[in-house]
């Protein structure tokens, strides 16, 4: 669950962000683990204990349940939104008609426009608005924007983008005008034990990896076991979960297989309920509440932009393809930046997998 | 002492740092500072009213912090006088800050607009001020006006600062501030032996709280490794458990060994923790829950029906919490207001020597003589605290050993229900792993708190033994998951 910042912890680049007065425009960037999205929160909670309308925008639906829970505890209800179930509904309420489309999913961006320069939304209708991943939303979509808006915050990490339908930094300053730019380089996420595990895996550009946390973010090193079967890591599992019934543990599975039948092994047996989260793709849709506590499924397909008090690897001897290649590395390097303070790598059966034979143990407390 | 308004005019950070803090300092002695011209000073830097302009100057986002009209300054010390200016020594509580001026409206709103984890900034006594920054005519540098350097302290001061005393008074503070215990407090304010860690473990031995000399052998140790770790970064409980192990201090200590081995398997997550059972050093089960939960919001979600531990032991696991994360780590519903809370404040302010300021002294038991709205909170009051913080876990307790049933509700969550109606009445069974919450009305249980006497509810409290439950009560209990045999931790 959110809380608001400790002022001392705040790092100076932190504060520089949070100290912009409460009316101005910027982008804010910097690799994932940061706490770009943290900042939004907070942001948005300054601006609304200002009495200033203010929205909050995400991209996707798993990433704004994550959120949302998040920013209901600072009591921010109905400010966060997809830009998907916002857009929509904002032009409807303001021209009386649903925004053009070029086809079932994209906006006519160049009409929405069109429509807002020819009847302007008036300015005390206008909300700050708040953008996060920002470099998934297309570059016409800040066109419209910024004639939307009464002012914007925008987080963004342009290594992050996938496609070219999605935008630059270059791209979100020529279109919003915003000329203030911040930078965030410090891991927010992690400790520094786990930080420094993580980045280990990382083959990626330099500027796609926070820099470490400082010494004083200590914490408890990863741990590896070996279980002589999965029942022994099922009973960790519990074990942990009964004893830490108040943090979140994310179970992170290579397989959607193995997803449910984690959650068939576990319901029942824990302290809180478990939840599963296939992705929609596998035609079978779970939510993850993380307003609660508790064992949390997921594939490793899913975990990105995810974070965790816990995270579990187990079944690692399950994993089929190669240690060594750039993309289980920085897959790698995703699955355990996903953990905020404990992080815990199992596999059982006969043998010591490959994958385990590539992990940099002076970095963990081996518990074989 | 003068009546002469004195300022500190710092960048707002600066301001921000020392309300979290819960402690006005010296820039050397602060983590993080913004550059305001007075970075890594050993004195602070206090101004009379016609030099607040220049100071301002140099602040990217000024504020002027007025010293109350209660605090002077300590016989030897340089005045201020409303042209001058002094480095002085020492350290100040907030409540000491009788205002915070801002250059315009816009300054204001943009403060308020801020809460942080220990302080909401529009609760500060904010003043729209633009007189006092404005451009002084006299472009008189600050090193001509008695700003300097070094130089300013005088020759025969300490050369540098020694804050020891002063962030083991914020452990203290922490600690005391989250045990919730008005009497230990005032105890705390009127011991000193010149080791505030010392004095709390002799007061805590004396109350009862410590059985044997082993306890305080074990509670000083382990409170020393918590002060020595948090004043580098974050505590890392397996290195509090193998600085125990390591301890000489500790040597002979019947039990200890096992027991430590014990926390370290369930820290690991590799055994689960169990309700304890009598024996056992209440130390060392406070210290496992402490662990469990560091952070002093959660380590108050223990209960004892979760735990097995008694009101001490509870009490002891969040003493620890607050220790660890000292009074500026407590979160604003943690802090408390009032006489208590400003005596706490001075004493830990006070804790730096030597210190230029002077101020009156108050006790919390003679505020307890000045009426009843400056008493220490009653249990009462303490639970509707809890209770308006979202913290039900003790008044669920009150509530069950008082047997005010219609105070409490039940919830079973769990993913499927077997529901049968059997004549008139209904039974719903549960599968095994179903989440048993109970939780408190409110308005229910405070309408009894005002009805009973608090000695009946203190007597319920120290003078029950545990609550026998019935044969079906404890076949419940198995039902919902837990072991058929013992099920007691041996912590």
């Amino acid at each position: 669950m959110l809380q608001l910042p400790d002022f001392n912890a705040l790092s100076a680049e932190q504060d520089d962000v949070l100290d912009l007065p409460l009316d101005s425009s910027v982008i804010v960037t910097g690799p994932p683990g940061t706490g770009k999205t943290i900042i939004a929160i907070w942001r948005a909670h300054m601006m609304d204990k200002a009495g200033r309308p203010t929205l909050l925008l995400m991209y996707g639906k798993l990433l704004s349940t994550y959120t949302g829970a998040a920013v209901t505890s600072t009591g921010l209800d109905g400010v966060v939104s997809t830009y998907h179930s916002w857009f929509p509904r904002f032009y409807k309420e303001s021209y009386g008609k649903p925004p053009p489309m070029l086809d079932r999913y994209t906006f006519d961006w160049a009409a929405c426009r069109q429509e807002f320069m020819t009847s302007p939304i008036p300015k005390q209708q206008r909300r700050h608005i708040i953008v996060d991943e920002g470099q998934d939303m297309p570059r016409d979509f800040y066109l419209a924007l910024s004639l939307v808006s009464s002012s914007m915050t925008i987080l963004a990490d342009e290594n992050q983008r996938i496609t070219n339908q999605q935008s630059t930094l270059d791209d979100i300053r020529a279109a919003t005008n915003i000329g203030d730019m911040r930078t965030l380089t410090t891991n927010y996420r992690n400790t520094r034990p786990i930080a420094e595990f993580a980045a280990r895996f990382y083959t990626g550009l330099p500027s796609g990896i926070p820099s470490l946390p400082p010494e004083s973010k200590a914490g408890e090193r990863p741990t590896l076991s070996a279980h002589r079967n999965l029942n022994e890591s099922i009973q960790q599992l519990l074990a942990y979960e009964r004893t830490f019934a108040n943090q979140s543990i994310g179970v992170l599975l290579p397989y959607t297989k193995q997803v449910k039948s984690f959650y068939n092994r576990l319901s029942g047996k824990t302290k809180n309920p478990v939840q599963g989260y296939l992705s929609g793709q596998d035609g079978k849709a779970f939510t993850l509440d993380f307003s609660r506590p508790g064992i949390k499924l997921v594939t490793w397909a899913s975990a990105k932009g995810l974070e965790f008090d816990a995270v579990f690897l187990p079944e690692l001897q399950a994993f089929r393809g190669d240690p060594r290649e750039d993309g289980f590395l920085m897959q790698m390097y995703v699955l355990a930046s996903r953990a905020k303070q404990r992080l815990f790598l199992q596999y059982s059966g006969e043998g010591v997998p490959a994958l385990v034979d590539s992990l940099p143990l002076e970095l963990v407390e081996d518990r074989r | 002492m003068t009546q002469t308004p004195m300022f500190l005019v710092v960048d707002r950070s600066n301001a921000f740092s020392w309300f979290s803090r819960g402690v006005v300092v010296p820039p050397s002695l602060m983590t993080k500072y913004r550059d305001d011209g007075m970075s890594g000073r050993d004195a602070l830097p206090v101004v009379g009213g016609t030099s607040i302009a220049r100071m301002a100057a140099r602040a990217r986002i000024p504020v002027a912090l007025e010293i109350g009209p209660d605090v002077g300054i300590a016989d030897g010390a340089s005045d201020v006088g409303p042209d001058g200016a002094s480095w002085l020594r020492g350290a100040l509580s907030p409540h000491r800050i009788s205002a915070v001026h801002v250059p315009d409206e816009g300054a204001a709103r943009e403060i308020g607009a801020r809460a942080y984890r220990g302080f909401d900034a529009a609760a500060l006594p904010i003043r729209v001020s633009p007189e006092l920054f404005e451009t002084a005519e006299s472009p008189v540098p600050l090193e001509d006006a008695a700003m300097g350097g070094p130089d300013i302290v005088p020759a025969d001061a300490p050369p540098a600062l020694d804050d020891r005393v002063l962030t083991r008074r914020e452990a203290v503070a922490g600690a005391i501030q989250c045990a919730a215990d008005p009497a230990l407090v005032d105890a705390v304010l009127h011991t000193s032996s010149g080791d505030p860690v010392v004095d709390l473990v002799s007061l805590l031995h004396d109350r009862g709280w410590l059985d044997e000399a082993d306890e305080r052998r074990l509670l000083s140790v382990l409170l020393d490794e918590i002060h020595q770790q948090t004043s580098a970064g974050t505590i890392v409980p397996s290195s509090v458990i193998a600085a125990l192990r390591s301890s000489g201090k500790l040597e002979g200590i019947r039990g200890l060994p096992s027991a430590l081995d014990r926390v370290e398997q369930i820290l690991r997550g590799e055994s689960e923790m169990r309700r304890f059972r009598g024996e056992g050093q209440r130390a060392t089960k406070a210290m496992l829950l402490f662990l469990l939960r560091p952070q002093p919001e959660e380590v108050t979600t223990w209960g004892p029906e979760d735990t097995g531990a008694d009101d001490i032991v509870l009490m002891l696991s969040r003493l620890l919490a607050g220790f660890a994360s000292r009074f500026g780590g407590l979160a604003t519903n943690m802090r408390a207001e009032g006489v208590t809370v400003d005596a706490v404040l001075d004493w830990m302010a006070d804790g730096l020597q030597p210190n230029d300021f002077a101020w009156p002294e108050r006790s919390p038991v003679e505020a307890e003589r000045t009426g009843e709205e400056n008493a220490p909170p009653s249990l009462a009051m303490q639970l509707q605290g809890e209770l308006d913080t979202g913290s039900e876990a003790r008044a669920v307790h009150v509530a069950q050993v008082m047997g005010w049933t219609e105070c409490l509700r039940l919830s079973v969550v769990a993913d499927t229900v077997d529901v049968r109606t059997q004549g008139r009445r209904v039974r719903a069974a549960f599968p095994v792993g179903a989440e048993v919450v109970w939780n408190i009305d409110a308005a229910a249980f405070l309408s009894r708190l005002d009805d009973v006497d608090e000695a009946a509810i203190a007597s319920a409290l120290d003078g029950k033994k545990p609550r026998r439950r019935s044969a079906g009560a404890r076949a419940k209990k198995i039902a919902a998951g837990a072991p058929a045999g013992d099920t007691a931790d041996p912590v």
